[in-house]
């Protein structure tokens, strides 16, 4: 008697606890995963934010060119209220959980992307380590094109940013996680790479912006990008870190180290110590190779020297992406980091050291 | 010799002690011997009948066949009484006579464990051969076979085997106690012993081991367990038993290590898609769907956008069409039975995920839970894994991926508190040093 | 045997992340928070060396059978109920965490209370359990896990995103004085040993506490990565911006060639496993000290059928949660927590002393009444 009291008694709990649940419940095809997100700034005052989504629309077959999306746009007056106000215009529940890009307009990175940074942060379904990007001449022409020869939609966009496909050294690669860090940190300014449209159908990303906490002050051409992704360190399990051309010579870096540090006295100095192995890509056509020595010389010192313009002009933009104050606040306690810093930076003078070692010429001698 | 015989000896049903007086020459033999081992028509033919019919001398008649020979050694008795010779002792001096019957012909064949490479052989339905072929594989004086009837009207005899010094008497005396709790008018098979003799009606997990193995026996018997023969039936019970006993099929022994290493990790990993694989489909499909790549999302979706009802129906209509299939193929008759492959896999398989019933994926989730399931060397954990997956299902489609966690750590902490005969069910083995002892009051191994 | 003391020392010491420790350490990371890290391991090893040695003088025996040789029974059973309550906070707090942990992450559209019940329900079970059982299923849970957890930290602290120049900077502020709070959240982590209080039944006699210098070392070094990763991960100012860090932490990092490309599923997943093992262990001490007031109380660790009072004890622990969290709002839960933390602190080391002060009296008063 007493176990069947006992059992009826979790029976009937457990009915309970069954009746009340199942919110969440949501088949896979009643979705629409979002595989792309722009935000841009519309030009109206009351509405600024005009939010782009590319939804997938999944089709049976895989061929190359048939994916199918579609595009929705809405101007709105907060980006939350923009984001619901579009679930009215689809049919199906919108989830961001797969939406690996997002793209912020270059209008409205040069106003302020806080907001922007704050929302995507905030919200529990969007992931920290999604790419961010600028995007020219608006995010919504970037997110509307549909490349030709895609598989999977969303997807061509998606591999650039991810680092099992394309490994340029163009490119640069920022997390949610790490914009969300630049943006608040003493001592770190946002980087963020710039994606614009090319022939129509594909899209190039060999630039990157350089921010302070809230706009763009600096764009960086291809080639002042690579040297930057070279010496900050950001390529990660790229085989060819790029190359450096000097004419008449093109070499490859097949590796680079590069070491920093902070002297405190009245003229603050940063030494930095780069460490490559190189492969000669291009040579004139009758050259020795005992002058390859000599060579190497002179090509140290003119990569030195394009380093130090490149950190002069980023210098005299008045930010800091590389972190030079992070670490002179690690090394030297720096009380009231915000007032003091900038006129340090000001006066900070740079020295580089080139060191390259040579794996060979190629093929040829 | 006989009360020599009772020392060294451990008392066992099947050892036939006798002292034969003969009236009228008040002539006495005392004759000793394993009846399972030996021919025992052999036996009456050259040492009873001629005893009986006392027509010669009966040492003229040890002395002059050469089947007997005079034993010298005491300590050699052992061995020889278990290689099957009878010992007959008359005026002071020892023979011994070799009847050794050998009964693997009469054994038949392993018809649910089979071994690629191991013994052919199981245990047969008539008791004499079972005893015969394990006492010819665990040769030890130690071995001892108790005899009771079960069942108030079969009257079925039930031999209960155990080595007297490895095997616990606390784990005895309750199976002794639960055998003579029995109350049944009959009793016919194995299954029946099984559930009479397990602590709990409701359990989840079987706590004995039913096998047909011989090897499988004598490594039991040798690790101390109990083994249950019953008269009519091909299966005998092991106990105690762990969860990992069911994990372990024979061949682990007989094969290559890392191999069989490897496999035991396979089946792990079996155990484990079987019983969550329809419930992780339900979670992941329809309550977080970003848990996996784009990718693989997409061709989700795709193979899910033909079909018109919601995740949980379909798993539900795919069970239990596997159910109905796996159920009605030990039924159906020979002739009939290669009809039944072509329904499964023609039908069940393309037909259906064509017509739209079914989604793709969903073929594969259900064919690669039906596979992993007979990974499982042990029938009677294939039937009871097979029984976990609903509620697994059932939580999955209320509370998600969460729900599937939570689920599985039910099961780990129900197997836990589980106990087979006072062994713990599932532990893993540690370092285990004797001074130390170990850790609760019971379970010393 | 000495495995099952190390299953209950790290069991503990892994919850620090749902207690939210990491939270009130990285608040006062410019004030004391460094220093109390630094002070915390010779805390921890001298009351472990404490109550070890105390508890091998009474071999076999449980706290309540060790206050019961020098006390009279209603101290006994105020002492009994203390300890209780004060453990069935702990494990309350965490399954709550969890709860709203499920409902941030996994299923946002679930009732956050029907998600509550459930994990009410299910550690309450296992809680009713036999000692031995739960000393296994410790063991299975935490040996599960275990790889799990390294293969998170060793992803996270290989990340290219990890700056160790935000770390120097926070290392920095070693010369604070610490402070009250973090000093107990610090030193919690190293509290594993208070388990053995009940654990000590399951106990062979002739035990011996091996080993037992290496533990506060390895619980030193969990509680460095749970406090400085998050920091050089997400910087110094955003950790202070997060909830839940150490969800956000694993979020970041990217498994390329992984089956699962957010860490942040997997983390979650051993994260529940290890919630569920601690509320189960803190509960279950709760039923066995309760017990104990309950006159005819016997006392088996490896008993076989879970008597009725044990059940009645987990109902009331499952509704005391159950309301307190329908009516406590997220700040106050904050408070409480931190008012709780510390109370323990103090509360721990006046048990340990006492107990400490216990064994070496030459003079067992109560122990004929005790045996009877």
């Amino acid at each position: 008697m007493r176990k069947k009291l006992l059992l009826s008694t979790i029976f009937l709990n457990i009915i309970c606890v069954l009746l009340l649940s199942g919110c969440g419940f949501k088949d896979i095809d009643k979705r629409y995963f979002v595989v792309g997100t722009g935000i841009d700034y519309s030009g109206d005052e009351e509405k600024p934010f005009r939010i782009t989504i590319k939804l997938a629309v999944p089709s049976v077959s895989i061929d190359p060119g048939s994916s199918k999306t579609q595009i929705e746009s809405i101007n709105s007056a907060t980006i939350a209220e923009g984001v619901r106000m579009l679930k009215a215009q689809v049919d199906k529940e919108i989830d961001f959980g797969h939406c690996n890009v997002f793209l912020i307009g270059e209008e409205m990175a040069n106003r302020n992307i806080q907001d922007v940074v704050y929302w995507m942060s905030r919200r529990r379904d969007i992931q920290n380590i999604a790419a961010l990007g600028v995007g020219t001449p608006s995010a919504e022409d970037v997110i509307s094109k549909q490349p030709t020869v895609e598989r999977v939609p969303g997807y061509s966009l998606n591999l650039f940013f991810s680092n099992d496909a394309t490994e340029s050294s163009f490119t640069y690669v920022e997390l949610l996680t790490d914009l969300f860090r630049r943006v608040n940190e003493k001592g770190l300014d946002p980087i963020l790479p710039v994606v614009e449209i090319q022939n129509d159908t594909s899209y190039v990303v060999n630039r990157i912006a350089l921010l302070n906490k809230e706009k763009i002050i600096l764009i960086l051409t291809p080639e002042e990008t690579q040297l930057f992704n070279q010496i900050s360190g950001h390529l990660g399990v790229t085989n060819v870190y790029g190359s450096f051309p000097s004419p008449p010579y093109v070499i490859a870096l097949n590796s680079v180290k590069t070491k920093y540090s902070i002297t405190n006295e009245d003229q603050p100095t940063v030494n930095m110590k780069i460490k490559q192995t190189v492969t000669f890509e291009e040579e004139p056509v009758n050259e020795r190779s005992e002058e390859q020595h000599k060579v190497l010389l002179d090509l140290q010192q003119a990569y030195s020297e394009k380093s130090q313009q490149l950190l002069v002009k980023i210098q005299e933009a008045g930010v800091d992406p590389i972190g030079f104050g992070l670490r002179y606040r690690a090394d030297y306690d720096l009380a009231d980091f915000d007032e003091n810093w900038p006129d340090i930076y000001k006066r900070i003078k740079f020295e580089i050291n080139t060191k390259m070692s040579t794996r060979g010429s190629g093929l040829l001698r | 010799m006989l009360e020599r015989l009772k020392i060294i000896l451990s008392p066992s049903e099947d050892l036939i002690q006798k002292e034969l007086k003969h009236p009228i020459s008040k002539q006495t033999i005392e004759l000793a011997f394993y009846l399972p081992l030996v021919d025992e028509a052999k036996v009456h033919q050259f040492v009873t009948v001629p005893f009986s019919k006392n027509e010669y001398p009966i040492s003229s008649l040890f002395q002059s066949n050469s089947n007997f020979y005079i034993v010298e050694d005491p300590a050699s008795w052992v061995d020889l009484i278990l290689r099957g010779q009878a010992l007959i002792e008359h005026q002071n001096v020892i023979y011994a006579f070799d009847a050794m019957h050998y009964k693997y012909n009469d054994a038949p064949v392993t018809q649910v464990e089979s071994t690629i490479r191991g013994p052919q052989h199981s245990i047969s339905e008539d008791p004499i051969i079972a005893l015969n072929l394990i006492r010819n594989a665990y040769m030890s004086p130690e071995l001892t076979i108790d005899q009771r009837q079960v069942g108030t009207i079969s009257q079925t005899s039930l031999y209960i085997l155990y080595d007297q010094r490895k095997s616990n008497q606390d784990t005895l005396k309750l199976v002794m106690n639960k055998i003579e709790a029995i109350h049944l008018d009959l009793i016919n098979s194995t299954g029946e012993l099984e559930r009479l003799l397990s602590s709990k009606k409701y359990q989840l997990f079987p706590t004995l081991l039913m096998t047909e193995r011989v090897d499988r026996i004598s490594r039991a018997l040798s690790l101390g367990k109990i083994v249950l023969v019953l008269k009519g039936s091909q299966y005998a019970l092991i106990l105690p038993v762990t969860f990992f006993d069911f994990i372990h099929a024979v061949e682990d022994h007989y094969e290559s290590f890392w191999m069989t290493r490897l496999l035991i990790v396979f089946r792990y990993i079996a155990l484990f898609i079987t019983v969550s694989l329809p419930g992780l489909y339900i979670a992941v499909l329809s309550y977080n769907p970003e848990i996996f790549r784009l990718q693989l999302a997409f061709s989700l979706v795709a193979s899910r956008s033909v079909v018109p009802y919601p995740s949980f129906i379909e798993v539900f209509i795919m069970l239990i069409m596997i159910e109905m299939l796996l159920e009605s193929s030990i039924r159906i008759p020979r002739f009939i039975g290669p009809a039944s492959t072509t329904v499964g896999g023609l039908i069940l398989g393309s037909a259906i995920q064509q017509a739209g019933l079914v989604s793709s994926v969903m073929i594969i989730v259900t064919s690669l839970m039906a596979i992993s399931n007979f990974v499982l060397p042990v029938y009677s954990m294939t039937l009871a894994v097979r029984f976990l997956k609903y509620p697994i299902i059932f939580i999955a489609i209320f509370f998600g991926l969460s729900g599937v966690c939570v689920g599985l750590y039910f099961y780990i902490v129900y197997l836990c508190n589980m106990r087979s005969f006072g062994e713990y069910y599932f532990r893993i083995r540690g370092k285990f040093t004797p001074q130390e002892g170990d850790i609760g009051q019971a379970g010393a191994r | 045997m000495n495995r099952y003391f190390f299953y209950n020392y790290f069991i503990v010491c892994f919850t620090n992340l749902m207690l939210l420790i990491p939270y009130f350490l990285t608040a006062d990371r410019y004030g004391g928070a460094v220093m109390s890290i630094v002070l915390s391991p010779i805390f921890g090893y001298i009351f472990l060396y404490m109550f070890t040695s105390s508890l091998s003088k009474f071999p076999g025996k449980a706290l309540p059978e060790i206050f019961s040789l020098f006390y009279p029974k209603w101290i006994v059973n105020i002492v009994m109920v203390y300890k209780a309550v004060l453990i069935g906070i702990a494990g309350a707090l965490v399954i709550s965490t969890y709860a709203v942990i499920i409902t941030s992450f996994l299923n946002p559209n679930a009732n956050q209370y029907v998600m509550l019940m459930l994990l009410l329900i299910v550690c309450a079970y296992a809680a009713t359990r036999s000692t031995v059982s739960i000393a296994f299923i410790l063991e299975i849970s935490l040996l599960l896990s275990l790889p799990v957890i390294a293969f998170v930290m060793y992803k996270t602290i290989n990340n290219p995103l990890m700056n160790w120049d935000a770390i120097h900077v926070i290392a920095n502020h070693v010369d604070h004085m610490p402070t009250l709070l973090s000093f107990a959240c610090a030193s919690f982590v190293f509290t594993g040993y208070l388990n053995m209080g009940l654990f000590n039944r399951i106990l062979p006699p002739n035990f011996k506490f091996k080993y037992i210098w290496s533990y506060p070392i390895i619980a030193f070094i969990v509680l460095v990565i749970t406090f400085f990763v998050p920091i050089g991960i997400h910087g110094t100012e955003t950790v202070s911006q997060y909830i839940f860090l150490w969800s956000a932490t694993a979020d970041s990092t990217r498994m390329m060639y992984g089956f699962i490309e957010r860490m942040l599923f997997v983390f979650l997943i051993v994260l529940i496993n290890i919630s569920l093992t601690f509320t189960m262990v803190g509960w279950h001490m709760v039923i066995e000290y309760i017990r104990t007031i309950i006159p005819n109380n016997v006392v088996n660790p490896d008993e076989k059928k879970a008597p009725l009072r044990s059940y009645i004890i987990a109902g009331c622990i499952i509704i005391i949660t159950f309301v307190t969290m329908l009516k406590v709002t997220d700040d106050l839960m904050l408070k409480f927590t931190a008012y709780f933390l510390i109370f323990r602190l103090f509360s721990e080391t006046l048990t340990t002393t006492w107990i400490f002060i216990l064994s070496r009296k030459k003079v067992r008063k109560y122990e004929k009444e005790a045996a009877s």
